[in-house]
C-alpha cells in the first residue's frame, strides 16, 4: 500500500474512525437499518477494491463519503425507477450560469420565467399515503442529487432545523450566501422533481 | 413590481426568514400576475411540508446507532479484503 505523506489511506482504521458517522448520515436518508448498514458495507468494500485509484488528493474521509453518497444515490435511484445522467451528478456553477437556466438573461423580460423552464402545477395529492410515501423517495433523490455544500444547506435548514446563525457558523458562510444557496437549492429541487415526478 | 427570479428567492427563504411588509405585498402582487411563481409557492409548500414530515418522522428514529456486531462484522470484512 502507497502513503502520501499529505493525504495518508488507511483501511485499518476506517470502521472505527467512520462507520458511526456514517450510518448516522446514511440512516438518516434511507431510515432503515438493514438498508444503511448494508450500504456502509458496500461503500467500505467498493473504496477497498479501488484503492489503486484514489488518488490522494483528498482526505481518505471526503473520498469515502463520496462513495457512501454516491450509493445512497443508487439506492433512490432504483426505488423510484429513475435513470440519473452523469451530467445531473452535483454540478457546480456560478450564479449567473445556474439562474439563466431558469430564467430570461436580458430584455425586457429579464428575470423572469424562460418559456421552457416555466414551473407547472405539481400533480399530487398529499393525503395519500402511498403516493406521499413514493413522493417522499422522489425528493430525497433529488435532494441527494444537489451539489453537496447545497444539500448540506438544506438539510441543515429545513431537516435538521438549526437557526441561521447555527448553520452560518457550522459552513463559516454569511447568511446571505446561505440565502442564495437555499433559493438555488429550491430552484433545482423543484425543477428536479417536477420533472420526474410528472414522468414516473 | 417583482422579477420571477425576486419572487422565488422571498418564497424559498420566507418560512426562515420573515419578510418585510412591503416585500409580502409586492410578493402577493406578482403571485397575483404569475402562474409560473404560483405554481413555485406551490412546489415550494408541498417540499417545505415533505421534508418537514420527514424531519419528524427521523426524530423518532434519532437513537438508532450501529450495533456493536454489525461493526465487528464490517471490521473483519474489511480485515479479509486488506489481507488478500
Amino acid at each position: 500500500m502507497t502513503y502520501n505523506q499529505k493525504y495518508p489511506c488507511n483501511p485499518d482504521i476506517w470502521v472505527d474512525q467512520y462507520s458511526e458517522e456514517f450510518f448516522r448520515f446514511a440512516m438518516y436518508r434511507v431510515k432503515n437499518r438493514e438498508v444503511a448498514e448494508d450500504l456502509i458495507q458496500e461503500t467500505f468494500l467498493s473504496a477497498l477494491n479501488s484503492l489503486d485509484n484514489f488518488r490522494h488528493d483528498c482526505p481518505e474521509k471526503s473520498w469515502l463519503y463520496n462513495i457512501l453518497r454516491n450509493k445512497i444515490i443508487d439506492h433512490f435511484r432504483k426505488k423510484t425507477n429513475q435513470e440519473i445522467k452523469r451530467s445531473s451528478m452535483n454540478p457546480e456553477i456560478d450564479d449567473d450560469t445556474f439562474y439563466y437556466q431558469f430564467f430570461k438573461k436580458e430584455g425586457k423580460g429579464a428575470d423572469r420565467w424562460n418559456e421552457n423552464a416555466i414551473p407547472k402545477n405539481m400533480d399530487i395529492s398529499p393525503d395519500q399515503l402511498m403516493e406521499r410515501d413514493e413522493f417522499m423517495q422522489f425528493l430525497l433523490l433529488c435532494l441527494s442529487l444537489l451539489p453537496e455544500m447545497w444539500e448540506k444547506v438544506f438539510t441543515l435548514k429545513n431537516i435538521e432545523d438549526l437557526s441561521t446563525p447555527e448553520i452560518c457558523k457550522e459552513l463559516n458562510i454569511s447568511s446571505s450566501n446561505l440565502w442564495t444557496m437555499i433559493h438555488r437549492a429550491k430552484l433545482q429541487l423543484r425543477n428536479c422533481l417536477e420533472k420526474r415526478w410528472q414522468n414516473k | 413590481m417583482l422579477t420571477c427570479k425576486q419572487a422565488t428567492f422571498f418564497i424559498s427563504i420566507r418560512n426562515f426568514q420573515k419578510l418585510k411588509l412591503v416585500k409580502r405585498l409586492q410578493l402577493q402582487l406578482h403571485l397575483m400576475a404569475c402562474t409560473g411563481c404560483r405554481a413555485f409557492n406551490q412546489q415550494n409548500r408541498i417540499i417545505d411540508k415533505t421534508l418537514l414530515e420527514f424531519h419528524q418522522n427521523t426524530q423518532l428514529q434519532s437513537e438508532e446507532e450501529l450495533s456493536p456486531e454489525k461493526k465487528s462484522y464490517l471490521k473483519s470484512t474489511v480485515n479479509q479484503h486488506t489481507k488478500k
